[in-house]
Order: C-alpha cells, then structure tokens, then sequence
C-alpha cells in the first residue's frame, strides 16, 4: 500500500494533497450552501428549483473528479510534457508509473465516492432528489476506464473526442428512452422506471470499461512508458 | 584490471526516421569533466539522453563504471545524476514537491543539502514561504532549481544537458566552481559529462571534449592535448592562397587570414610567414565543427 502511495506523491508531489483537499473544500461548501438555503427558505419554489439544478450540477462534477489525477499522470507519458524526462529517469520507472496508475485510479475513484456519499446523505436529509448523483458515479467509472484506455495516446485531442462522445452517448442513451415529458430532467430514477434494463446495462458496462481499462493499462503500462 | 571510464559505447546508434545517431565508439575517462560540443541537431542531446537511460538505442552496447549492468538497473541510475535542459521538472511543482519526490525516488537524496544549494543558487527552497511552482519561474530559476536538486544526490556520475545555456555569465561561473568542486570531491571517481554552446564560459570545467556533427563524433579527446594537435594558423591576406591547402578550415578578410591547421603543419605554415597560436576550445570548436561542415 505505502509503495502505491509514494508512487502518487512521486508524480504528484504534495500537490495531490492541496488539490484533493482544496477541490473538496469547494464541493462541501457548495452542498452546504445549497442546503442552507434550502433549510432557510424553509423548501419555496425559487429555492428548490435551485437546489435541484445545483444537485445536477455538482452530479456532474462526479465524473469530472476522476480526470483530475488520471488525465495528469498519462500527460507524463508524453514526451512533450515538462517533468516527462525527470520522471523516465528516476529508478526503475515503469514501476512507479504502474503503481502510480493504479494509486491514480483508486484516489479518483475514492474522491468521486466521498464527494456522491455526502451528496448522498446531505440531499436526502433535506428531500431532494440525488438521482443524478448515481448518474454522475456511472459516469465517472466509465471515464476512468476511457481514460486508462486513452492514457497512452500522445494525441490529447483524440482522448477529448472520445471523452465527449462518451458524455453524449451517456445523455443521448437516457434521454432517447426516458422521453416522453420534455420539460423534467431525466434521472436515474425515471430511467429505471421507464427502462430498467438499460441502467444495468449501463452500469454494467461503466464497471467492465473502468475494470478493462485498468487491467489493459497496468498490462501496457511498462511497454508505453518507455519511449522507444 | 581497473577499468578508468565511466561511459564507454560501442557501435551505440539511434535511429529516428529522419536522424541517425551513431554508430559511436568513445571512451569517457572516470574523474574528469567532459564536453560534448556540436552545433544544433548534432545528437547531443539524443547521446545524453540514450546515456540515462531517458531514450533507447536501437543498437550497441553502453558500459558504465566497467561493470555489466544496463542503465535499466535502478542500481545504476542511483549513481547517476540526469538534469535535461529545461523544463525537467512538471511545471506544477515547486521546490517542495521536488524535495518530495526527489526523496521517494533516490535513496541518496539529501533534502537539507537541496535547501542550502536552493538558498546558494539564489532561488526557492522548500523552506521559502510560499516557494512558486516551475510555471511561474524564468528559464534561469528553472535551472538552478533543477541543478541544486541533481547536486542535493549523493552520485558518481553528473550528465547535464545545456546546463548553462539559460543561466547568467555569473552564475555559469559559479557552476563551473560547482563543477570543480564536484570533481574534488570525488577524488578521481567521479565524472561530469555535459553539453554546451558556452564554450567559452564553461571551458573552466571542462577537461576532456567530444565534437559531434550530424549524429557523429568528430574529434574526441583531452583539451590539453587537442590544443596540441590543433593550431590557429594567422597571416596575411596575400599568404591566403598559400596557406589554404594546408589549414581544415579559414577565414579571410580583405588584410589578413586566420583558420584552424593541424600542429604538424605548422613548420611549413611559418615558412610561409604564417603565424600559429595555441587555440582555445572556442576557436578549437568552431574550427573542427566549420571543417565538418565543408566536408559533408
């Protein structure tokens, strides 16, 4: 375990630490905020209708957490990336880029996870809707299996691409089958109501593409980090 | 027997699809300090970069310290201090996070001596309030932050890529003291190989030379004796035709000549009128990487 971590704070220096607990900071400010008003304004229409557009919002923020550490770590694994020579010769570097990615991906995971739990908890002590929150975790295991996936191309542009795409095949997919009343947003729990089988299909195949993803990366990962 | 070189390559090539670099055969001597000299594209940062293990060769073998292992053996890279050019460490990190990384990642790390080379070198330490991340440093600062942290490692062997190229004539001078005492320290086991384009500030540190010209070596040797071997042929612009055959490479004004000759032509250079003088590694420099361009 301490090998993976000083893998991380290799890469990241107390970088990690800073960013971890400054983006956290925000989120929990933001729900508290949120749940402020709510308590204040004692559930008025204005209020809640802000607070489950916020609660959209930061479910979106979910997936947007598993970027954070990934998407830097594989940047190292460009040659056009300051810190890229350093990190190629220290001592047996494959090895800690590959503990790295795995430290990478279960800090991302772990971050995504903290912030839906106390999404979690918080929304559901002042009754409002959290369905996109597992909208947003779905999305965040199947980023970090596209970003494992995309780690290695040197092309950020193409990791983008595929990143957006999943983004809007995820909403197009949700949207297609919970349609019906244009003017609600779509949650899980329409979803599930309206087509059960797709949301296991989709947080099926969210799981298989975060677990490939990983085991295709730390597979690779020595022959991708080495520049030939 | 004790083998006295710290790097020796054999047939050491690199292909790229449009650079060769190689095949090189050069033995560097252990306890001195080595420039490697050539002209943008000559394959000097490709040769350092092959030496620390930061890019594969296609083909060869590279020896260091006489032993077997390859510059894969963490053991190895241990013993081997690498600073590249510029941008060496990740943008975000400020000299704290070195200090942490440099520490996970060598075992001979020292963290204090980082800080006190920090404070010398005259940039962010870790203990400087708020020490600013790489990004918001000058090409310089970047520098001497990445030098002091190559320095803060207990090695053998020092391979620095244009060390000086960003940093102030004042503060190449101090890196060439840095270098010297580098080499002291080491009492003739340790090594420092380095590329410029100073010649003439980083000619104090430098001992041994190695000229290169479009991915090949072309002149390889101890200053002291290339300085023997070599000689500025200077005389007058009506001796210049005369003169020509004998000099590698010259130039000519409308009064007087000058170029670079071999020392053994220097009898019949002075029989000509021709003046000769010790060349310094600049002259030496531009002499060697002129005639390896005629030649092409």
């Amino acid at each position: 375990m301490k090998k993976y971590v000083n893998a991380f704070r290799m890469f990241f220096g107390r970088c990690n630490l800073s960013t971890m607990v400054s983006f956290l900071a925000v989120m929990a400010g933001m729900i508290i905020m949120v749940a402020g008003l709510e308590t204040a304004t004692a559930g008025g229409d204005f209020t809640a209708g802000m607070t489950a557009g916020m609660s959209i919002m930061l479910a979106g923020v979910i997936p947007l957490t598993g970027l954070i550490f990934l998407n830097a770590l594989y940047a190292y694994a460009n040659p056009a990336t300051p810190g890229h020579k350093y990190f190629l010769s220290i001592p047996d570097s494959a090895e800690q880029f590959r503990r790295a990615v795995i430290a990478a991906n279960v800090f991302s995971l772990a971050l995504g996870l903290v912030l839906s739990a106390v999404m979690c908890v918080v929304f559901t002590l002042l009754h409002i809707d959290f369905g996109m929150t597992y909208f947003g975790l779905v999305i965040l295991f199947a980023l970090l299996g596209m970003c494992n996936f995309t780690g290695y191309v040197r092309n950020i542009a193409v990791r983008l691409v595929v990143i957006c795409g999943l983004f809007a095949f995820t909403g197009f997919a949700a949207g297609f089958f919970s349609a019906g009343d244009d003017e609600e947003e779509i949650t899980l729990g329409m979803l599930y109501e309206k087509a059960p089988w797709l949301v296991f299909v989709l947080a099926g195949t969210a799981l298989l593409l975060f677990a490939a993803g990983l085991v295709y990366s730390i597979a690779v990962s020595r022959r991708k980090w080495v520049r030939e | 027997m004790e083998n006295n070189f710290c790097v020796s390559a054999r047939g050491l090539t690199k292909k790229y699809s449009k650079f060769t670099l190689g095949a090189l055969e050069f033995d560097i001597p252990m306890g001195f300090s080595t420039a490697l000299i050539g002209a943008n594209g000559a394959g000097k940062t490709t040769l350092i970069d092959i030496l620390c293990g930061v890019v594969h060769r296609t083909e060869g073998e590279v020896t260091y310290f006489g032993s077997d292992k390859d510059i894969a053996s963490p053991e190895l890279r241990e013993r081997i201090g690498y600073c590249a050019s510029n941008a060496f460490f990740p943008q975000g990190f400020t000299a704290k996070d070195i200090a942490i990384s440099m520490e996970l990642a060598y075992k001979s790390f020292d963290r204090k001596k980082f800080a006190e080379l920090c404070e010398k070198f005259e940039v962010d330490s870790e203990f400087t309030k708020k020490p600013r991340q790489m990004l918001k440093q000058s090409d310089g600062n970047r520098m001497r932050t990445s030098l002091a942290a190559v320095f803060a490692r207990s090695t053998e062997l020092l391979v620095l890529d244009e060390p000086g190229s960003s940093l102030d004539p004042l503060m190449r001078d101090r890196l060439c003291d840095r270098m010297r005492d580098y080499l002291d320290e080491g009492d003739g086991r340790k090594s420092i190989i380095f590329s410029t384009h100073n010649i003439a500030d980083m000619e104090n540190a430098a001992d041994y030379a190695v000229f290169m010209d479009r991915g090949k070596i072309i002149e390889i040797g101890f200053i002291e004796d290339l300085k023997e071997k070599y000689i500025i042929a200077r005389g007058e612009a009506k001796d210049y035709e005369q003169a020509k055959p004998l000099m590698m490479s010259s130039s000519a004004n409308r009064t007087v000549f000058d170029g670079l000759a071999l020392a053994e032509n220097a009898e019949k250079l002075a029989e000509m009128g021709v003046d000769s003088e010790t060349p310094t590694l600049q002259q030496l420099s531009i002499g060697l990487l002129k005639y390896a361009e005629e030649q092409r």
